[in-house]
């Protein structure tokens, strides 16, 4: 069983906005092994990892390296908590390509702690920050694999029945779900960070959209655990308390706190850069829960 | 018991007028009890004052009396009053929230549309026949699946809820693009049932449609009257052999809204869902 305890110090362990943090010149780099010839088969793709028709040339690795270490510069110096939680959970990245995946992708397992699979990351234009989102993703999935092992798990794991993701679309089992909840907070922490720490217009720009498509999914959280058929009892109440309490507050980022207004106005207020500071306090606001 | 008095304005906010619901409030508003006031997309975007009252027109606007029947039944595309996609996104949130502090919603929106929405056909099969007991939806199986199915199979796009599909190949095992579904289309004609609140009507019932059919049609409206929280519906189902098989829901009156008798049940239905709601609202309090 999952204590309350446990549920908070996700909150705490999975926010990445630090108010003090500075940018520095040192070296910023990941510690995990890029495997480029893996012999794994992983368990649960669309294609054969271990294939040699799922390795990238040799002359075409090094681009895909240096994205992964343009990812560490950006962490380690708009959100270094992030690029230290990575190191801390992430071992090795299996790294594929495929035509079977459409863009780039990726994938962890729960029976594969520590592992995870980049699929196609040289694919997107803005692939530094896919790559970003791709790494801190799968690293929260170790994280919360390693914290179920230990704790208990979040969820009821033999419940088979799907739900839409309110953030991918898709139709993913409960623990997914749940999963999903606590891995969109951490990123639109990162996303809320790296915007505090730039003031470059067309790097806000990908970060704000970002966190505008992870507010969207919060905003209707607490309308999907409240439905007839969902199976709230199979949910720990701490995790169910902590995410009704993302749920809750997320939304309130938006231009709705906004004084009394037309909503273009609120709304081009809030797109101009009212939403660094929104956002921020916000997650402050989570993240100073005690109890929940 | 406390009695609490019904919402005493009806705020339609509307994207279409030719929307079969906008449409009746529209231009027979004055058959409803209480006054109907019409804002646009854009008014509501671009005129309005919102916050905990909102103010319009020279008029204050307060939620806690008002009746929302919400026909924002798009706000994508390039020619409605936002700048960016982020500002539809955020829109769309706000809206959520907002529509929450209001006595009556007629459609609540959700992650998948502004005016609600039961999902895709693959949704409506997976999650309805977990709310409602007795429903029969089509034997299916998504793409990628080998499940075999038997009968007459079509495939379809199941975002597609006015569109069966097409027939699939004879050969078994997978069929059509990935994310398509494939089903067994049920037996006898396609016909339609509109539902505002408890109140339905069946436009295109079959000929010969028996007793029990009709029963079981009426005994599936009131379940989902009871637990859902879109109000406005439109269902398609097939006749089938015993008793009628679902096909999709849509919060659009596609078929019906152009039907004998829709803009009657849109009045009578609805002023009876508010003052119903204000019931309900007194009983839980």
């Amino acid at each position: 069983m999952t204590s309350r305890i446990v549920a908070n110090a996700l909150l705490r362990d999975l926010s990445f906005c630090d108010g003090a943090a500075q940018r520095t010149n040192a070296a910023h780099a990941f510690r995990f092994a890029l495997d480029f010839e893996p012999e794994r088969v992983w368990p649960d793709l669309a294609f054969d990892t271990s294939s040699p028709l799922a390795r990238y040339p040799v002359d075409a690795r090094n681009e895909v390296a240096e994205t992964i270490g343009a990812v560490a510069r950006v962490a380690g110096t708009g959100a270094p908590k992030a690029l230290d939680f990575i190191n801390a959970h992430m071992e090795t990245a299996l790294v594929c390509r495929s035509d079977a995946i459409e863009g780039a992708s990726s994938a962890s397992n729960r029976e594969l702690v520590g592992l995870c699979v980049l699929t196609n990351m040289h694919a997107p234009a803005d692939r530094i920050l896919v790559c970003a989102e791709a790494l801190l993703h799968e690293s929260i999935h170790q994280y919360l694999y390693k914290t179920e092992r230990d704790d208990g798990n979040f969820c009821d794991l033999s419940e088979a029945r799907t739900y839409r993701s309110p953030w991918s679309g898709n139709r993913i089992p409960l623990h997914s779900l749940i999963h999903a909840c606590f891995v969109w907070y951490g990123l639109l922490s990162l996303w809320s960070q790296l915007a505090r720490s730039t003031a470059d217009d067309d790097e806000l720009t990908p970060l704000r959209e970002n966190a505008s498509r992870v507010m969207f999914g919060f905003s209707f959280v607490r309308q999907m655990f409240a439905g007839a058929s969902f199976p709230l009892a199979s949910v720990e109440p701490d995790i169910v308390a902590v995410i009704d309490r993302i749920a809750r507050i997320v939304p309130s980022a938006g231009p709705v706190d906004l004084e009394p207004s037309t909503l273009q106005d609120s709304l081009r207020r809030w797109e101009s850069g009212a939403w660094v500071g929104q956002l921020a306090k916000s997650l402050q606001r989570i993240g100073a829960s005690e109890p929940v | 018991m406390t009695r609490l008095e019904p919402p005493n304005l009806i705020l339609l906010l509307y994207t279409d007028r030719a929307d079969a619901v906008a449409s009746v409030l529209l231009e027979q508003g004055q058959r409803l009890r209480c006054e109907v006031l019409a804002m646009s997309l854009s008014q509501l975007v671009n005129e309005a004052i919102v916050g905990r009252t909102w103010k319009w027109a020279g008029r204050t606007i307060d939620p806690s009396s008002t009746a929302v029947v919400n026909r924002l039944v798009s706000v994508e595309g390039g020619t409605g009053p936002f700048q960016s996609f982020v500002q539809r996104q955020q829109f769309w949130i706000w809206l959520a929230e907002a529509l929450q502090g209001f006595a009556y919603v007629s459609s609540v929106p959700s992650a998948i549309s502004p005016v609600g929405s039961f999902g895709s056909l693959l949704d409506q099969w997976s999650d309805l026949p977990e709310l409602v007991s007795g429903i029969r939806v089509p034997a299916h199986r998504a793409g990628g699946s080998t499940a075999e199915l038997r009968g007459d199979v079509y495939v379809v796009d199941p975002w597609h809820l006015y569109n069966l599909g097409r027939r699939a190949a004879i050969e078994p095992g997978p069929t059509g693009r990935h994310g398509d579904l494939a089903y067994v289309r049920p037996a006898g004609r396609l016909f339609h049932v509109a539902q505002v609140g408890n109140t339905i009507i069946i436009p295109n019932a079959p000929p010969g449609m028996r007793q029990e059919q009709r029963d079981h049609i009426v005994s599936f409206t009131r379940s989902m009257s009871a637990l859902s929280p879109n109000r406005i519906l439109e269902y398609a189902f097939f006749e089938g052999n015993e008793v009628p098989v679902f096909y999709s829901t849509c919060p659009i009156p596609v078929v019906t809204g152009r039907l004998p008798g829709y803009a009657d049940l849109v009045v009578t239905g609805l002023q009876d869902d508010i003052e119903n709601s204000s019931q309900r609202t007194a009983a839980r309090s």
